[in-house]
């Protein structure tokens, strides 16, 4: 190893048999990660194409190919757009708000001094240390005692509340921000408020972008919420389609049917992940958990 | 002449003394108000919940006795918890799934983070791949690990019985951690690995480089350079994963073998942690009180592990010497 000639500019190294085999077994390493990682996805949509009555057994790739078990989880047992409805309609309600309260916040604790920021700041961290549990009892039987419960209002509540993650994400984002605009806002006599709005929400694209999607997947694909708090008609598509595909004796209908709803319900954070994820990751790696 | 210069002169210091008290007055006012909303969700949704929730805990509130039979109990519930096998059991569960998960979790992480770090082509294709599982709804994860791990016709049956191994295992019933835990592994890595790829990119080149010149093997500079100049991000992992570890609900349950009954489900016996019981006793069987009890308790010892796990930082954590910084 050491008596090769290897300088700082040196980038471009032979390709010695070493290195190929180095290589090749690097891509080969990884190559059989990606199948572990994107392999169980595949295994459900492999199920849901499977024969209703069978579970998951028979060859491999089922044949014939079953893809109106769909249909069947789509308005068979329930009206799955109903919930999907729903689930969109929360997942808005919780998004806005949470992402734009964090901004304020996390905007107020990188550019404004006063007394009390660092507390308060240790406070934000904090409350990202404790369980949800313990918070959630008291505010269900407030929920229950001001009739909130199965209703959308709790999410609207806590989105306005913001969340420690997203604070710290804006926080580290417009502490790095350049403050010459800033100033030149300032002399021309902008407040503070149209200083935020005007100078740095509108570009703040990358990281609202990131917080947007990591909120908006997490709340879509949230089950214990709104298993706590809703039911019936009001609920989403993560508790009904835990427990929604049943029978009317009570039991559950096929496997293939209930993967199939299952799949529906992941598609659409799927595509928006795929549409969003250079927006993602440049938000996370490159702004938010730096410095 | 001399009086009306100090005059000025003193007229000067203090208006530039109340410019700059009103300059702070107006900085207070604005801090405060960009975290306002923040702030009134913080005293209404986290400090009265958890005055009210202590205060529940001292009481026999069973969800429906709020106008008749409530009554204090003082310390009854705490005393009802440490004479609770299911309690301790439960406990003991949590802690020792805790003990597996949270350093499988950073190694699996750390390691799918390294090798997007090493030069390779497409890295972004395969960032993107890794962090699929991390948008599955938990719902879906659930089904398809289920599928994944059924006893007749799942994928792993099928793989370890090709392989000259049982194709009927009952994984779902006999083996649920084995299960639970694999699912975790899949589902936060994505995450993870992208805040320690983070942590990667901002170790200095230049440290990689001197000890390429000096010769050092692979090994000794991830022991040497890579490592050390991690610790801060792993010690923020450690934390994080562990809280999460800790709390870990919606995940057992829906793995139940039969999840008709919502959070009612119930998970095989090595799957009902800690959680899962507590938010049960609750909303399940309307134990208020009792469950506020059991909740404290595990949130005191969360947090003095949290508390232990940070203070240990100072004899691992690398927090930086200023010559480092300052580049």
């Amino acid at each position: 190893m050491t008596s090769f000639r290897r300088n700082a500019e040196q980038r471009r190294k032979p390709w010695t048999f070493r290195r190929i085999a180095g290589r090749g077994l690097l891509y080969g390493v990884l190559l059989a990660l990606v199948v572990v990682f994107v392999l169980p996805l595949g295994w459900g949509i492999l199920a849901w194409l499977r024969d209703k009555n069978q579970g998951v057994v028979g060859p491999v790739i089922p044949s014939p190919i079953h893809w109106e078990n769909y249909r069947f989880a789509w308005s068979g047992i329930f009206p799955f757009a109903h919930y999907l409805k729903n689930t969109i309609f929360l997942s808005i309600v919780y998004t806005v708000p949470v992402v734009l309260t964090s901004a304020l916040a996390g905007y107020g604790f990188a550019r404004h001094r006063a007394k009390g920021r660092n507390v308060l700041f240790m406070f934000v961290l904090a409350t990202s240390l404790v369980p949800f549990v313990i918070t959630f009892i008291p505010q269900f039987v407030i929920f229950a005692h001001v009739h909130l419960v199965n209703t959308y209002w709790p999410w609207l509540l806590w989105g306005l509340g913001g969340v420690p993650f997203l604070i710290f994400l804006f926080r580290q984002f417009y502490a790095n921000f350049p403050s010459e605009l800033h100033d030149a806002a300032a002399m021309d006599g902008c407040g503070n408020l149209r200083i935020f709005l005007r100078i740095y929400l509108p570009n703040s694209g990358g990281v609202l972008a990131a917080g947007s999607i990591i909120m908006f997947t997490w709340v879509w694909g949230d089950y214990i919420f709104p298993a706590l708090l809703l039911y019936d008609q009001q609920t989403t598509l993560g508790p009904k389609i835990a427990s929604g595909y049943v029978n009317p004796g009570g039991t559950f209908v096929f496997v293939p049917i209930t993967i199939a709803g299952a799949m529906l319900f992941t598609v659409p954070v799927l595509l928006l992940f795929f549409a969003m994820q250079k927006k993602l990751a440049r938000g996370i790696v490159t702004t938010g958990l730096k410095g | 002449m001399a009086t009306a210069q100090d005059s000025v002169a003193a007229a000067t210091v203090g208006s530039t003394r109340r410019r700059r008290a009103s300059f702070r007055r107006r900085e207070t006012l604005a801090f405060y108000g960009f975290i306002s909303p923040w702030l009134l969700g913080f005293v209404l949704l986290s400090i009265l919940p958890l005055v009210l929730g202590f205060a529940i805990s001292l009481t026999n509130f069973n969800g429906f006795n709020l106008h008749t039979s409530l009554r204090f109990v003082g310390t009854a519930n705490y005393a009802r918890a440490f004479h609770d096998q299911l309690f301790w059991q439960s406990l003991q569960r949590t802690g020792t799934f805790v003990l597996i998960v949270v350093p499988a979790t950073l190694a699996v992480q750390l390691g799918l983070a390294m090798l997007l770090n090493s030069r390779i082509k497409l890295q972004g294709v395969w960032r993107t791949l890794f962090y699929i599982p991390a948008v599955v709804p938990i719902v879906a994860t659930a089904y398809i690990w289920k599928a994944l791990t059924a006893q007749d016709g799942g994928l792993v049956n099928r793989v370890v019985g090709a392989v000259g191994g049982s194709s009927s295992t009952d994984w779902l019933v006999g083996h649920p951690t084995v299960t639970l835990l694999a699912l975790m592994l899949w589902g936060t890595a994505g995450i993870g690995m992208l805040i320690f790829l983070a942590g990667l990119q901002s170790i200095p080149e230049e440290l990689y480089e001197a000890a390429r010149i000096d010769g050092a093997s692979r090994f000794a500079v991830f022991r040497e350079v890579t490592l050390p100049l991690l610790t801060p991000v792993i010690m923020f992992q450690l934390i994080w994963s562990l809280i999460r570890a800790a709390q870990v609900v919606a995940e057992p349950i829906l793995l139940s073998p039969n999840t008709t009954a919502g959070l009612a489900s119930s998970p095989p016996e090595p799957n009902q942690l800690f959680n899962v019981q507590a938010l049960q006793t609750i909303f399940v069987y309307g134990d208020y009180g009792y469950g506020a009890a059991m909740i404290w308790i595990f949130v005191v010892v969360l947090l003095a592990v949290t508390a232990a796990l940070y203070f240990s930082g100072r004899f691992w954590v690398y927090y930086g010497s200023e010559q480092y910084k300052n580049d």
